[in-house]
């Protein structure tokens, strides 16, 4: 292993303390003289006309400072950047597509009287027949959704690579099943929330737990029509985000308030309105066919796709269009066949969530295998081991794999849960299940314009150094990522170097945290903008000790001369110098990584992204045949990171991750009435408690990789094979397959009764 | 109309006057600006907004303010001993990578404080039940048991 001071051993997070002592103040905490706080009314109906709005009431209640409608806004459709679709409002206008959607707002002094006057608020609506599953919302005669979208089809996509039909005429075993994945809340604890302020000039300042705080001006420049020069965003801490906090029409909302009473006005999230309109994971109907040979060889994989996009597209169409054809390239797959249809719903608008699309897929994918694999008489693990990718591989969609551990990560964590031993001998009730997994680490067709990442790294004459990015810190531990490798990079502790949250006036352009791109692409920007940094140091270093800069190095925060070491100086002093004998100009260090990632073509061919990241976990479970509970005995996880900037986060985030798949897989699960969300809290909706979680056993398969000191990224891979090894140990313990997630207990005991009866 | 309450929040007399459906997180965060503790779910679903009484782990945000009177609250901010020094529980947090998001912390670390000062020589069970009612998103909670039992070991 090379030489590292700080890369790859064991500290703790550089905003540890701040968070430990509730320093750490999130957008909920904050306050400007003269703030209002705002309150928005959203629909009861989740189909219905707007006939009237009368906001009088409301405007004359004491307190209140602003009453705002669809009048106030300019009205300009937009939508998420990425798609292409414009099919938002700030407020609805004409129709409410979704109990939940934007109709009014008020900003008064305080939150109670902004929620009186809602009451106050009278809006008359003519109910509309509405729609709420995308095979239902397809089929001729469904009510439409959106009056120029016909079959309430948002998108529709299809891919052909190689030839599908020979494929599947060369395999000894064809199996089609139908899947479908559930609508997971991300349940972050954080509530969304944003203060909004103009200034005299008609500039707008949004504070706000942004995940993409330089590009997601994009949207609001559009929806606000306002120039981009006129929009800043400043990141507040967040509260965690998981996909959920890309962009929030309740900013727009706040904006628009802001600037009708000329006051800051705060808006906060409550945790009923953050189940009923945050963005959760696209729910899909995966209708899936693959062909394998009696030698296990895998020869033709196709899939037709029904997404549930909700009301309006946000992300969905490219969670579905850029997410899920990710899988094929985790095997050797030549000859594939995939549509995807997205399709309106009138409920909660569906988007971004850990995984994009993977997840969904995933599961399917894997729990087929395990089906094909049974059905040639094949170990699934060796069946998953003889198609797997390896470095080099340039997968069916031009993936290409500069470094990939997954055969490691699939031999550890068999062995890790004692896979052949339980194989041979099994326990009544008890099974195992192994998935993989293969992910982005950054994704060029996700954003046209660029790809790449850009950090300064300024050392003030003091000679502690501030590295200002675009990127987020969301709770994985990215200015601690950071921090490390500057540090690292530099030579000196990690106590010298600081972070800064992005305020888009002063950061570098960044994309933010999606796509697993954070660690990889941004921390390459950082360790340019260090080494930047550290060679002007050396120069300055150089002048001082008459040396050559060449001949320097900069260790524990000692510049010395390589040949002598005895001969040096401490770090500050040389900073210190390079301020006061250069006119007060700091040291200031820039940094840009251009990843070797290509646009795809119209057919979605490319190497998007400059490197892939690979895992596998395996799951033991126990299931009571009487009551359908399932019990995870133990899970091991294995996850190719390139290598662990801190090994103590690079666990946390796999953990982490495995906890929120196996809420996927078995408790999280969203119930809906007429259109009514009947669980909007978390009574109901059950994400896993500290007692739900099993023994997890996190291994770190290190490949040598293009990333900052090898790094790639892991908090998104992390979540995706949880669920199917544990759909895949369901079935190795009881003989029943779910084919459906969440796995409840009474789906469980439905099958088992159905296959009682034969 | 509003009452007169009096209490003692980490170590600190106050007198408020408040209304009567006022809740503790209410006085705590917007009253005396302590926000260290957090509003998740204000449901009392979540374990965020978690305070000691007089001792014991409550959920805030489903406590009225006047329950408070005459007792003893202990908040996130005064865990640490004056000279800034961090209580062991909060330095094994951050040793153990129990802290992702942090906005969980605060009520883990009073949960975990309660257990600790009631049973100093915990089981891993024990340290689960005791943050049974804190939800965390972000870690998986083995980070989180691991940092308690040390913590437990460290004092």
């Amino acid at each position: 292993m090379a030489d590292f001071s700080i890369v790859g051993t064991r500290y703790g997070r550089v905003d540890g303390k701040d968070k430990a002592t509730g320093r750490a103040k999130y957008i909920q905490d904050l306050k400007f003289p003269g703030m209002l706080y705002g309150k928005i009314l959203r629909s009861p109906y989740p189909h219905a006309r707007i006939l009237n709005i009368d906001t009088s009431r409301a405007e004359k209640l004491m307190g209140v400072r602003a009453v705002a409608t669809a009048v106030d806004t300019p009205n300009k459709k937009f939508g998420s950047y990425r798609s292409g679709v414009k099919d938002e409002l700030i407020f609805a206008k004409d129709k409410v597509l979704y109990v939940g959607d934007e109709v009014a707002a008020v900003a008064a002094t305080d939150e109670e009287t902004a929620q009186e006057a809602l009451s106050l608020i009278r809006v008359e609506y003519e109910e509309l027949p509405a729609v709420y599953h995308p095979e239902e919302a397809m089929k001729p005669g469904a009510p439409r959704i959106h009056v120029d979208v016909e079959n309430n089809i948002a998108s529709h996509a299809l891919t052909l690579r190689g030839d599908p039909d020979k494929g599947f005429r060369e395999a000894d075993l064809v199996l089609e099943e139908r899947f479908e994945t559930g609508l997971q809340i991300h349940a972050y604890l954080e509530p969304v929330g944003c203060i909004t302020s103009w200034d005299s000039n008609g500039k707008l300042t949004i504070y706000a737990p942004s995940q993409n705080p330089s590009w997601s001006r994009f949207i609001y420049s559009e929806a606000l029509d306002l120039p981009m020069g006129k929009l800043r965003v400043v990141q507040t801490f967040i509260g965690g985000a998981f996909g959920g906090k890309l962009e929030q029409k309740q900013y727009l909302v706040a904006a628009i308030l802001a600037r009708k009473c000329r006051r800051p006005v705060k808006i906060v999230n409550k945790r009923d309105e953050e189940f009923q309109t945050s963005m959760p994971r696209v729910p899909m109907v995966i209708y899936l066919k693959m062909g394998v040979k009696k030698d296990g060889m895998l020869t033709a994989k196709e899939h037709r796709i029904y997404a549930d996009n909700g009301a309006y597209t946000k992300y969905a169409s490219a969670v579905l269009n850029l997410g899920t054809y990710r899988v094929d390239g985790l095997y050797r797959l030549r000859n594939i066949r995939n549509e995807n249809y997205l399709v309106y719903t009138n409920k909660v608008p569906t988007s971004a969530f850990r995984g994009f699309g993977n997840p969904q897929i995933t599961f399917a994918v894997e729990s087929l295998l395990d089906q094909l694999a049974e059905g040639i008489g094949m170990d699934p693990l060796e069946l998953r081991l003889r198609n797997a990718a390896e470095t080099g591989d340039v997968n069916a969609h031009g993936f290409k794999y500069v470094s990939c551990g997954l055969k490691d990560c699939l031999k550890k964590t068999a062995e890790a849960i004692g896979w052949k031993e339980k194989k041979k001998q099994k326990n009544v009730h008890r099974g195992i299940g192994i998935s993989a997994t293969s992910h982005v680490c950054g994704n060029r067709s996700f954003f046209p314009l660029f790809d790449g990442a850009t950090a300064y790294a300024r050392v003030d004459e003091g000679g502690k150094v501030k590295v200002l990015t675009g990127e987020v810190e969301v709770g994985q531990g990215l200015l601690t990522a950071y921090a490390a490798i500057c540090a690292e990079e530099m030579g000196i502790p990690l106590s010298e170097v600081t972070v800064e949250a992005p305020d888009t006036d002063i950061a570098p352009f960044g994309l933010g945290t999606w796509g697993d791109r954070g660690t990889f692409i941004g921390g390459s920007g950082v360790k340019l903008a260090a080494a930047d940094a550290k060679r002007q140091i050396l120069e300055m270093a150089a002048e001082m000790l008459e040396a050559n800069s060449s001949d320097l190095d900069c260790k524990d925060g000692r510049v010395f001369v390589k040949g002598s070491p005895q001969k040096g100086l401490p770090f500050e002093e040389v900073a210190s110098a390079a301020v006061y004998l250069k006119g007060g100009s700091p040291v200031f260090g820039k940094g840009t990584f251009v990843p070797a990632s290509e646009l795809s073509d119209s057919t979605r061919y490319g190497n998007v992204s400059g490197t892939y990241a690979f895992g596998a976990q395996a799951a033991e479970v126990e299931v009571d045949p009487e009551t359908g509970e399932v019990q995870v005995v133990q899970i091991a996880a294995a996850h190719d990171v390139g290598r662990a900037l801190n090994l103590t986060t690079t666990e946390g985030q796999i953990e982490g991750a495995t906890v929120q798949g196996m809420g996927y897989a078995l408790s999280e699960e969203v119930r809906y009435e007429n259109g009514v969300m009947l669980s909007p809290n978390f009574l109901q909706y059950r994400i896993p408690t500290a007692l739900d979680v099993p023994p997890m056993k996190t291994f770190l398969v290190e490949t040598v990789d293009p990333g900052p000191f090898g790094a790639k990224g892991v908090a998104e891979p992390a979540m995706t094979p949880t669920a199917p090894a544990i759909a895949n140990a369901i079935y190795d313990a009881i003989g029943v397959r779910i084919r459906t997630l969440p796995i409840t207990p009474q789906k469980i005991l439905e099958a088992l009764q159905k296959e009682k009866k034969g | 109309m509003k009452v007169q309450i009096q209490l003692n929040v980490n170590g600190l007399a106050y007198k408020k006057e408040v209304e009567p459906r006022r809740t503790l997180l209410e006085l705590i965060r917007e009253d005396l600006e302590l926000t260290g503790t957090k509003e998740g779910c204000g449901l009392g679903e979540c374990g965020t907004c978690t305070v000691l009484l007089d001792g014991k782990p409550i959920k805030s945000c489903i406590t009225l303010a006047v329950q408070a009177n005459g007792r003893e609250i202990t908040t996130i901010e005064g865990m640490e001993e004056a000279d800034g020094t961090l209580h062991p529980i909060q330095q094994a947090f951050i040793d153990h990578g129990a802290i992702q998001c942090g906005f969980c912390t605060p009520g883990m670390v009073l949960s975990a404080k309660a257990l600790l000062d009631e049973n100093p020589k915990p089981t891993e069970m024990d340290a689960k039940q005791a943050i049974a009612g804190n939800l965390c998103r972000c870690t998986g909670y083995q980070k989180i048991v691991e940092a308690i039992l040390s913590a437990a070991h460290r004092s």
